[in-house]
């Protein structure tokens, strides 16, 4: 076993897909495309209605929780999922958290933007017009300081809660960078083990913007698709949200080893770039995406061409996808033609912030199982010389393999995978 | 020891502004200004970085629609910083930028009184559609990019053209710890050679002097706004700038801290009566001659408070002094690093 490996001993999440890695997998065989009409909130009159949402939010799992954080799961969908996803897997998770003293076991999230809360201040702003402004904030005043801090820094929940229901842990961080959060939690946490700090880290993330005043806002932008989304296909029109809560388990080689663990796959590489362009758009010309793609398989020590898969950030939306065909392109050069990408956003939709983990959880299952998934809505594909696979997943080993995730800002991040069981 | 701190900037409040000197001081002012705002609405006023607009960094017009005015502050401050100490590519190609908010709202986003309109006509809307329609009226499609809890990380980018490393913590208190931390991790393994660490506060609506409207029982409570970036580098024993504070070790364990005989120590973090009790408690488990908070000065700063701790550590303390610096949030989480002058 290399030194410079962080391994991944076991991967989870709740998504529209299902919950645990085997419903994931049926549904990515079965083709299965989440996108339906809202049904958390009435989106008639809206321009974009439909969003891939998780169908069944297990409802006896979240009456397991204390009383007041059955509170904060009932007024933040984050939160519910964050702790369905850990819930599902307790007594995994208290058992391997009890292998590691609390100073070599960390915690790294990727939470969505906590500007949302706007939507509960909204739900004060009645008190408003009746009793003035210090009333209605008044009124959100909670005696729980969980709650009441839920408002504003509503990041420090999430672990808050990991630690009361798992382990404690030494380190805690919330990485806040739109779209590439839970990706870029997966890059520092694998980069805390490897300096040393920790031997096992649980990274992965929470989001859900699937609400009234997200849809609006969003939709604002011109970012939503009304139907479905295309990604890299020509007649892409938008993005479709999803939402996800999710960890993996990183650790590092003395632990794999003391535990006598089989991991089937490792973290090889990561890269992290800024656009510095616009914080409103991506670079159209890919530049900051080649970087971080650069960066990622250098630090894995293996060849462009060497990368089996890739599943792209591919949003479906026309700034994007092009940018990120380009980007791979020219890494990889002459090897394009042997090399698979596709995005699976059009069977999940946009998780934001949990996108990283909800792909990360697709490509560990893909790896083991040698299937590579298929674009699914394609009808006119962008012309490129890479293997966009449609229609049928295909049945390959997949070897190295490689995950996006760009955010507004212009933030980049990619992951490079080995299937050690090849 | 883990890294080297080599340059460090801040800004807190008017009085600093005003006087055109940001960066590290011979002798750092107490800050008694009595910079307040007043909300209209409101018998209450907060202090609050002001900024002018006729700043030789300020930003360009069309990025003021979505920038709030923490990260104004923050993308003036590393602008003079990255003009002052011209890193070069080690920074801007292979380094690091990590940003640390405390909170991503400002009272233009809290805009309580468009919202009560909104809603207003809402309760007057005939069905869902009609509801939807008027809701999204009055909703600003800049909302989502105002409130990009990213924000200050991709200005300060764009504005720095910096390509390298970079992500952004959302926490209370302890963020930018977060952020130092990572910072140090990266410079360990070698993937960046520079990392530029900092934090913005921006007190708002909800903190105003003496009294936290979140929180109950917070008598003596104040918040002011600040920003603080420090520029973090490998260690190396002999560094040639004069501020330059070896960053020692993180204090893991409440358990050991008796065990720490430093000259100073750099504190903040309560928030209630009780919460101040703890961290007091936990201050004096530590043995040092000296000690300070801004707490006293400006009240709580955020996601700033450790880049104001570390400025003071900068100025005050003498070659080979060392200090523990020592935050607890909100959460009641606590954070603790031993820091020496190099």
């Amino acid at each position: 076993m290399s030194l410079t490996k962080v391994y991944i001993i076991d991967t989870h999440t709740i998504s529209p897909l299902g919950l645990g890695t085997n419903e994931l997998l049926t549904a990515l065989q079965e083709q299965k495309q989440a996108a339906r009409r809202i049904a958390q909130f009435d989106p008639s009159g809206l321009g974009q209605q439909h969003a891939c949402e998780v169908s069944e939010v297990h409802q006896k799992s979240l009456d397991q929780l204390p009383t007041e954080w059955q509170e904060v799961a009932e007024n933040d969908r984050k939160f519910a999922l964050w702790a369905i996803a850990l819930l599902s897997q307790q007594n995994m998770l208290k058992e391997i958290f009890a292998n590691v003293p609390k100073n070599r076991a960390a915690l790294f999230l990727g939470l969505g933007a906590n500007a949302f809360p706007v939507l509960r201040i909204a739900k004060a702003v009645d008190n408003y017009s009746a009793f003035g402004l210090n009333e209605a904030i008044a009124k959100l005043n909670y005696n729980n300081g969980y709650k009441a801090n839920s408002i504003f820094n509503h990041a420090d929940l999430y672990g808050a809660y990991f630690q009361q229901a798992i382990a404690e842990v030494a380190f805690c961080r919330n990485l806040m960078t739109a779209c590439s959060s839970s990706t870029q939690a997966i890059a520092f946490g694998a980069a805390h083990v490897l300096a040393g700090k920790a031997d096992l880290v649980l990274a992965g993330g929470t989001d859900s913007i699937i609400n009234q005043f997200a849809y609006i806002s969003f939709g604002k932008l011109g970012v939503l698709s009304p139907d479905q989304c295309r990604p890299f296909d020509v007649g892409r029109n938008g993005t479709l949200a999803g939402e996800c809560a999710g960890f993996t388990l990183l650790a590092s080689e003395a632990f794999v080893l003391k535990n006598n663990l089989r991991p089937k796959a490792a973290l090889i590489g990561y890269g992290n770039s800024m656009d510095a362009y616009k914080i409103t758009a991506p670079d159209p010309s890919g530049a900051g995406v080649e970087r971080a793609l650069r960066s990622a398989i250098g630090m894995a020590g293996i060849q462009p061409e060497q990368i089996d898969y890739i599943n792209a950030h591919g949003t479906g939306t026309r700034s994007n996808d092009e940018a990120e065909l380009r980007a791979i392109e020219r890494v990889v050069g002459e090897a394009a033609p042997q090399i698979h990408v596709s995005s699976t956003k059009d069977r999940h939709g946009h998780a934001i912030a949990a996108a990283g983990i909800q792909e990360f959880h697709v490509l560990t299952t893909c790896m083991q199982e040698n299937l590579i998934p298929a674009n699914l809505s394609f009808s006119n594909p962008l012309r490129t010389n890479l293997q966009l696979p449609f229609g049928e997943n295909k049945i390959q080993p997949i070897r190295y393999a490689l995950t996006n995730n760009f955010a507004f800002g212009g933030v980049n991040c990619s992951l490079v995978l080995e299937n050690l069981n090849l | 020891m883990l890294a080297t701190l080599t340059a460090i900037g801040f800004w807190e409040s008017a009085q600093f502004s005003a006087s055109g000197q940001l960066g590290p001081r011979s002798t750092l002012p107490i800050n008694t200004a009595q910079v307040q705002r007043q909300f209209e609405h409101l018998n209450a006023a907060f202090r609050q970085i002001q900024i002018d607009p006729n700043h030789p960094k300020y930003p360009k017009p069309s990025d003021l629609k979505i920038l709030r005015s923490d990260t104004i502050a923050a993308l003036i401050l590393c602008q003079e910083m990255a003009e002052q100490h011209r890193w070069g590519s080690a920074f801007t190609e292979n380094g690091a930028l990590l940003v640390a908010n405390s909170n991503f709202i400002d009272d233009d986003v809290l805009d309580f009184e468009g919202i009560s309109m909104a809603i207003g006509q809402l309760q007057s809307a005939p069905d869902q559609a009609s509801e939807n329609k008027l809701f999204g009226s009055g909703v600003s499609p800049l909302l989502p990019l105002r409130t990009l809890t990213n924000g200050a990380q991709s200005f300060i980018a764009q504005y720095l053209s910096f390509f390298g490393s970079s992500t952004t913590y959302g926490s209370t208190g302890t963020a930018t710890f977060q952020a130092l931390h990572d910072a140090c991790n990266l410079l360990k393994i070698g993937s960046c050679q520079k990392a530029l660490v900092g934090g913005g506060h921006f007190a708002n609506l909800f903190s105003f002097v003496n009294n936290c409207l979140l929180l109950p029982d917070t008598v003596g409570y104040a918040e002011a706004s600040a920003t603080s970036f420090f520029m973090l580098e490998p260690f190396h024993s002999e560094p040639k700038e004069a501020t330059a504070l070896h960053i020692v070790e993180r204090i893991d364990s409440l358990e050991v801290l008796s065990q720490y005989q430093v000259d100073w120590l750099f504190y903040g973090g309560a928030f209630t009566p009780a919460q101040d009790q703890k961290l007091r408690g936990l201050c004096s488990r530590l043995s040092y001659q000296h000690a300070f908070s801004w707490f006293a000065h400006t009240g709580n700063l955020g996601a700033a408070e450790l880049g104001m701790l570390l400025v003071a550590a900068a100025n005050w303390l003498r070659a080979g002094q060392t200090a523990v610096i020592l935050v607890q949030d909100a959460y009641d989480v606590v954070e603790i690093i031993k820091v020496q002058k190099a």
